[in-house]
């Protein structure tokens, strides 16, 4: 079920399928991150592999990125101008029929690669730059799943190319172009406060020593990046097409498309559903039980099967597997399943994600944006996905009808 | 329970009372609340955070609590934290449990 090859990782597996068990694993110091030597190129020293008190550490510096006064600077600044102007180009260029169609999948990359790379602090200064970008998120991509590859070497030779590039091209640039700041700052040149909040900006301020290494820095900074960029393509997707289907059953509803609460809890469901990958793993650091009587000998690798227990019946009810935006959830368990993980190791983005306050987070204002500009599936084009590891879209056709939009916004509304 | 000066404004500090974890907040010079040092959402040490206006933020997660009422302001915590009464007398801060 996991892809690729036989694997010896595979051989002394324990597999948790229950929210109760899951979260409780999640939680616990004992069970670490798996390490696999092939990715070290990409993630080692990164937070995605650190355990214990130094990814504690890096946590917290990475907060001041996420947290809700730098988040609601960067909603004002980035996220709802990159929506404006990545929807109004499409708007611009309707077919004869008046409606506008594009690709869900290459366009959202697009905007979201801008919104990470903002986030991130990677400067995109031309059309070929943001190009560039988006050839290299696949090859530096590379340390996810390497495990499962067929052709690990060819992988690995390919995502340390892409890396060079990179740093090249965007790492150093953009870092010399804060150290330039920060001088201009110290020298009262520029206000203090009007320094962007990015990570090479704590780069250049070397907030964690281990960033003086600048291969470290590169792999933190990439492994940022891409977790804030097409990490966001899957729930949108999954998000629109799990909508369009209620509206269908649940007419009465549509006039709800643009209220963000019911927004949030389509984003929600939508993130517990389609899960972006089906499961975490952990290598246990001693012999443990878990409270439900499961036990873990030291050594051994858990399976903690984030998309089945994101559909757990004693979590969310009869109609676990089915989506419903209205749904309302008890006992500690999460809205939005374990799209995110749990425990010291939950995704640092969530916030970005889902906003402080559920209704403010990026994916919510992107839909928002898109109902308000009529979007519908595109009915002359079939979705195209992929099944496997990770079941996502690799494309999907979407329409923005005027005749959809809310009569508030009105047929010629800009977005 | 602590003295006042040994808490920078803008600070937190733990203080363990037997069993009870407590976090103190430093607002202003004379203002010190106390709360729970247990996160609600997972249970991880609030006074390894930060104090960001009268807010504390959780170290793992970014979870927001207001230190004068304990409620939740920022996610994924959405249960709020318990918030005891504090009084400070000179140099004393005193916390009622």
């Amino acid at each position: 079920m996991y892809g690729g090859a036989p694997n010896e990782f595979l051989r002394d597996v324990v597999r948790l399928t229950t929210m109760r068990d899951c979260l409780e694993a999640l939680r616990l110091d004992k069970l670490h991150q798996e390490q696999f030597a092939p990715e070290a190129p990409f993630r080692e020293g990164t937070i995605i592999k650190l355990d214990g008190p130094e990814h504690l550490k890096r946590r917290r510096i990475l907060n001041r990125l996420v947290r809700k006064e730098a988040h609601a600077r960067w909603r004002q600044d980035v996220l709802l101008p990159t929506i404006r102007q990545e929807l109004g180009a499409v708007l611009s260029q309707p077919g004869p029929d008046g409606i506008a169609r594009v690709d869900l999948v290459p366009f959202s990359m697009g905007f979201f690669n801008v919104m990470a790379c903002a986030l991130t602090g990677l400067d995109l200064l031309t059309r070929q730059d943001r190009a560039l970008m988006l050839e290299l998120i696949e090859p530096l991509n590379n340390g996810d799943a390497l495990r499962w590859a067929d052709d690990i070497e060819g992988r690995v030779a390919e995502g340390v190319a892409a890396m060079e590039v990179f740093r090249d091209k965007f790492f150093r640039p953009s870092l010399e172009r804060r150290r330039e700041l920060l001088q201009k700052a110290q020298a009262s040149e520029q206000a203090a406060s009007d320094l962007p909040i990015d990570m090479m900006m704590l780069v250049a301020l070397e907030a964690d020593p281990a960033w003086r290494d600048e291969d470290n820095a590169v792999r933190n900074v990439m492994q940022f990046m891409i977790g804030a960029s097409h990490t966001n393509v899957h729930p949108l997707g999954y998000a629109i097409d799990e909508l369009e289907s209620w509206f269908e059953r649940h007419p009465e509803d549509y006039e709800l498309r643009v209220e963000p609460t019911f927004l949030e809890g389509a984003v929600n469901e939508a993130l517990r559903l389609h899960t972006i990958g089906p499961t975490l793993w952990r290598v246990a650091a001693d012999d443990l039980t878990l409270s439900s009587g499961v036990s873990i000998r030291a050594g051994q690798t858990i399976a903690v099967e984030i998309a089945e227990a994101s559909v757990d019946l004693a979590a969310y009810g009869p109609d676990a597997a089915v989506f419903n935006p209205h749904r309302k959830v008890s006992g500690g368990v999460y809205p939005y399943g374990l799209a995110f993980g749990s425990g010291a190791h939950m995704c640092q983005g969530l916030p970005v994600v889902i906003g402080a306050e559920g209704i403010d987070g990026i994916l919510v204002h992107v839909l928002k944006a898109f109902y308000e500009a009529g979007v519908r599936r595109d009915l002359d084009l079939p979705n195209k996905r992929q099944e496997g590891f990770r079941d996502s879209y690799t494309s999907y056709p979407i329409a923005f009808d005027p005749a959809r939009r809310p009569a508030a916004a009105g047929a010629s509304r800009q977005v | 329970m602590a003295s006042i000066d040994d808490i920078p404004i803008g600070g937190l500090r733990r203080v363990d009372v037997g069993a009870i974890a407590i976090c103190l907040a430093k607002t202003g010079a004379s203002e010190v609340f106390a709360v729970s040092d247990t996160c609600s959402h997972q249970f991880y040490s609030l006074s390894e955070g930060e104090l960001i206006g009268a807010e504390i933020e959780c170290p793992q997660h970014s979870s927001r609590f207001d230190v004068r009422t304990g409620d939740p302001t920022g996610l994924p915590a959405t249960e709020p934290i318990e918030v005891y009464a504090v009084r400070v007398e000179g140099p004393h801060v005193y916390v009622d449990l």
